[in-house]
């Protein structure tokens, strides 16, 4: 069994066993989607840091209640992060509390902003699995704004390449998404 | 940066057309979600202790499923 083959659920199950190298593999996974989602909340980088230290502990004292009939792995960790990152602002007595913002755009409603966040989460959280020299290329086209031939300048690598690894990047991210990491 | 990328020409003309409304799909979401942050390296001394002492095992796990791949 490959790291990429263990399951959330499983690693989760690992990690409420005692295992600290389900844990760091959990890590891996989920720290810049925990981080992401800290950012967008707290708007600040070093409490994003503290909300992700807090997120992990949280998650390695209570992994021993995550039952997997209940569901996948990924929205129990979404929720123990957003409750982790809650708590650690409302310790500080912080406004951001009182007015939460998950999104950039000041016109969202709650609504949108909980489903955007969900959609960031799964999306930064499939993003980790793909292999690097696809990820580099989605990452660069989407939000580096660079063209095809760009990225092939940028990278050194022949332009059919990089469609190659696009094109592959973007399956292998249906698959994820529509898999849903359980 | 200027924007997301055009999805046609991202992906090209030859894609059956059941692929192509699942990669459009994926470029949505990509759009929607925004970038990843960047992330410095975890500060790991302020992980649960049993959790440091337990990820020990983590490179030997990783050398014993890399040689099944």
């Amino acid at each position: 069994v490959t790291e990429h083959e263990l399951t959330d659920s499983e690693l989760l199950l690992r990690v409420g066993n005692g295992d600290g190298g389900a844990f760091e593999m959990l890590y891996r996974r989920y720290a810049r989607p925990v981080f992401g989602l800290a950012l967008r909340r707290l708007g600040d980088r070093t409490r994003a840091e503290e909300a992700v230290q807090e997120t992990f502990t949280s998650v390695w004292r209570s992994a021993r209640t995550y039952k997997p009939e209940r569901g996948p792995g990924a929205p129990w960790l979404y929720a123990v992060a957003r409750n982790a990152i809650v708590d650690g602002a409302r310790s500080r007595v912080d406004p951001v509390v009182a007015d939460p913002r998950d999104e950039p755009s000041a016109d969202a409603g709650p609504l949108e902003r909980a489903e955007q966040s969900w959609t960031s989460w799964r999306v930064h959280r499939a993003l980790e699995e793909l292999p690097e020299t696809e990820r580099v290329v989605v990452e660069l086209a989407y939000w580096k704004g660079l063209s095809q031939s760009e990225i092939a300048e940028h990278l050194r690598i022949p332009l059919g390449t990089v469609k190659t690894r696009t094109r592959s990047g973007l399956h292998r991210l249906a698959d994820l998404l529509e898999g849903e990491f359980s | 940066v200027s924007g997301p990328p055009n999805f046609d020409e991202l992906i090209g003309p030859d894609l059956p057309p059941g692929d192509r409304e699942r990669l459009r799909r994926v470029h949505e979401l990509l759009v929607a979600a925004g970038p990843p942050p960047e992330m410095p390296e975890p500060p790991r001394s302020r992980w649960p202790r049993s959790a440091r002492a337990g990820s020990a095992a983590a490179p030997t796990i990783r050398a014993s499923t890399s040689e099944s791949q």
